[in-house]
């Protein structure tokens, strides 16, 4: 999976770079227009990030370049305006989603894979890690192809960790990706936890793994690799 | 009170004033005169009177010194030479009634003796000459008062017109629809001064509006790219597999403190934005829905701090608003509600078409009144808050004609949003 990150911030591209590498994806960066511009023209990416403020153009014309040849990228917008009339022209364009700086990069991981699933894997839409099978069709969570009756929340909360994999996600992120503007970071988040206990309850019973590990005093961890320690 | 009321009074009271005083003049002044006639008249009978005495012996038997008006009696010594001009009264016979009188006594040598003469010679009634001036000057204060009101009412209005057209145009004079003050030119010297002062004032006042719109713009959306950098930066810290606990909780509370920064600056953006109407596209809003629908969204954290919320609203309330503003309105209400609540506490929601009304239960936060609206006015028990939820609920109410009450009684906080567009 190639992903480009056009953004003029070179602390902020790196930083995106960083993170996705750790996923697995392949990474490349355009800090101008023209050079996103050519990289665009001359390679094929299969999702793109891009700052629309650079400041050697507009980014809304990269989304017009590709769509004039007809390239399947999914296309994620990162802007720091955050009007409805932004989103709106970007997503009309033909962009697959829009984020506002700043973000969580758990939250972008997450976008991007949701962005990824969309354009590429439309038909057989599923995630399967392990003994864990997501049916995003029809939202329903397998464990040892045995049905786990999930809430929405639980359900929303088991994608969240299942796109950012052995990664620290604070309370804050979750709450930001789950409830948005409902729970912002000044409110108790207590009532996170109580969602985390319910959904490690409901796969622990089918027989999972325990990967829903205790981040002490900051988060959780969807800790895959704890398990391959003790089982190897 | 008004410019023309005010003078209309004070040409009243100036009139007054000159009329009563100038009333008391002219008594004086007439008296004066009338008594220096009669004084002169009398000095001439008394050159008469002492030409026949001293020619004539026998004072009885003359004719024109037998008048009521003529007081003549003989006296032994002639002594000092004095006399006396004096007001005095006398009974008149027939009307029985005593009259003022002008009194003039003198003494006069005769040919075989002396005489002491009085003469006398009325006088106007004090009273009648007082009545008639008070009688002259009221009307003369009538006419004159009726006169300055009709001139105050039809000259001084004319006079004055530029000048309340300026100021029913700077009373309407909005920063944000119409920058430019339009005033009409004066011939009249200092209300084309104020004019020129006036137009001068809101063109600074407008530039340094737009400055200052344009620089809250720019300054909060340059700071979002640092701020997304610094949160990233902490992201990836956190994913650091050598951190101890102790360096992953310290990076988690940079990270809050960030998020922090960066809710506040969205709201400030958010506020500009408002200000700047780029809100304006309405559209029929069902409060009732979205009332239910985000407070359905909010009952994982109601249900968090067991808050009992009690919803009454019969019908549907459809309004002609944003639905952003709509949503932001409705959102920072509940909110406040929840985050200043106690644990265990109440919600109580009612909508009607008059108003819609948020109260909770919660600690006293010694906010007075209509502070609590006030940017970056928080109570000390949230340390967290950040104070502007509640200014943006004020400036969406503001931007809707909406009214917004605040009210505090027995540990129950109310906010009443008020429909009624008057």
């Amino acid at each position: 999976m190639k992903i480009l990150i056009v953004e003029d911030e070179v602390a902020l591209a790196e930083s995106i770079v960083q993170y996705l590498e750790g996923e697995g994806y392949v990474c490349e960066m355009a800090l101008d227009f023209l050079s996103a511009s050519r990289k665009v023209h001359d390679y094929d990416y299969e999702c793109i990030l891009l700052d629309i403020n650079l400041p050697d153009g507009n980014g809304l014309d990269i989304i017009r370049e590709l769509k004039a040849k007809q390239k399947t990228a999914g296309i994620i917008i990162i802007s720091a305006r955050n009007s409805t009339a932004d989103r709106i022209m970007g997503l009309d364009l033909g962009a697959d989603d829009y984020l506002v700086k700043p973000f969580n990069l758990s939250e972008l991981s997450s976008r991007i894979k949701s962005v990824l699933r969309r354009v590429y894997f439309s038909g057989n839409n599923e995630i399967i890690f392990n003994e864990i099978r997501v049916d995003l069709n029809a939202i329903q969570v397998f464990v040892h192809d045995e049905l786990v009756q999930l809430t929405k929340k639980e359900y929303d909360l088991l994608l969240f960790f299942l796109s950012n994999k052995n990664r620290v996600l604070t309370k804050e992120s979750i709450g930001e990706n789950l409830w948005g503007d409902y729970a912002d970071t000044l409110d108790s988040l207590d009532f996170i936890y109580t969602h985390i206990k319910n959904l490690r309850k409901k796969l622990v019973d089918k027989g999972l793994d325990n990967y829903l590990q205790n981040v002490y005093g900051i988060g959780y961890k969807f800790n895959t690799r704890l398990t391959d320690e003790t089982t190897s | 009170m008004k410019l023309l009321v005010k003078t209309g009074l004070l040409i009243v009271t100036v009139a007054l004033f000159v009329f009563f005083f100038g009333g008391i003049a002219y008594y004086k002044i007439i008296q004066s005169i009338f008594i220096n006639y009669v004084d002169k008249s009398l000095k001439e009978q008394k050159t008469e009177i002492l030409a026949v005495l001293s020619t004539h012996a026998d004072v009885d038997k003359l004719v024109i010194l037998h008048d009521k008006q003529l007081n003549i009696h003989k006296i032994k010594d002639f002594g000092s030479e004095d006399e006396i001009l004096k007001d005095t009264v006398l009974l008149d016979s027939v009307e029985n009634l005593y009259m003022p009188m002008r009194m003039y006594r003198f003494k006069a040598k005769g040919l075989e003796t002396n005489y002491e003469v009085r003469i006398f010679s009325p006088m106007v009634e004090a009273e009648k000459l007082i009545a008639q001036t008070v009688l002259t000057m009221t009307l003369m204060l009538i006419t004159f008062i009726i006169a300055m009101l009709i001139f105050n009412r039809y000259f001084f209005r004319r006079i004055w017109d530029d000048f309340f057209i300026s100021l029913s145009r700077a009373k309407e004079y909005n920063l944000r629809d119409n920058p430019i003050l339009d005033l009409k030119n004066s011939d009249v010297e200092e209300f084309q001064i104020l004019n020129d002062v006036l137009k001068r004032l809101t063109e600074r006042i407008h530039k340094d509006y737009q400055n200052l719109k344009e620089f809250t713009e720019n300054a909060s959306h340059e700071i979002q790219t640092p701020l997304s950098v610094m949160k990233a930066k902490t992201e990836l810290l956190m994913q650091d597999e050598s951190c101890t606990p102790k360096q992953l909780e310290l990076i988690s509370e940079l990270n809050i403190g960030i998020s922090r920064l960066s809710n506040i600056n969205k709201v400030l953006i958010l506020m500009t934005r408002i200000d700047n109407e780029q809100f304006t596209d309405l559209t029929k809003i069902d409060l009732k829905e979205r009332l239910e629908y985000h407070l359905n969204n909010f009952s994982d954290i109601i249900e968090s701090k067991e808050i009992e919320v009690d919803v009454n609203i019969k019908n549907s309330i459809v309004m002609q608003m944003n639905s952003a503003l709509a949503d932001i309105l409705i959102i920072n209400l509940l909110k406040n509600a929840i985050r200043h609540n106690f644990e265990k506490g109440k919600i109580f929601i009612s909508l009607d078409s008059k108003a819609m009304v948020i109260s909770n239960t919660g600690p006293d936060h010694q906010i007075k009144g209509s502070d609590i609206f006030n940017r970056f006015v928080k109570s000390n028990n949230v340390s967290e808050s950040q104070g502007l939820g509640l200014s943006l609920v004020r400036k969406v109410c503001h931007v809707n004609k909406f009214k917004i009450h605040y009210d505090y009684k027995n540990e129950i906080h109310t906010m009443t949003v008020d429909f009624r567009r008057n």
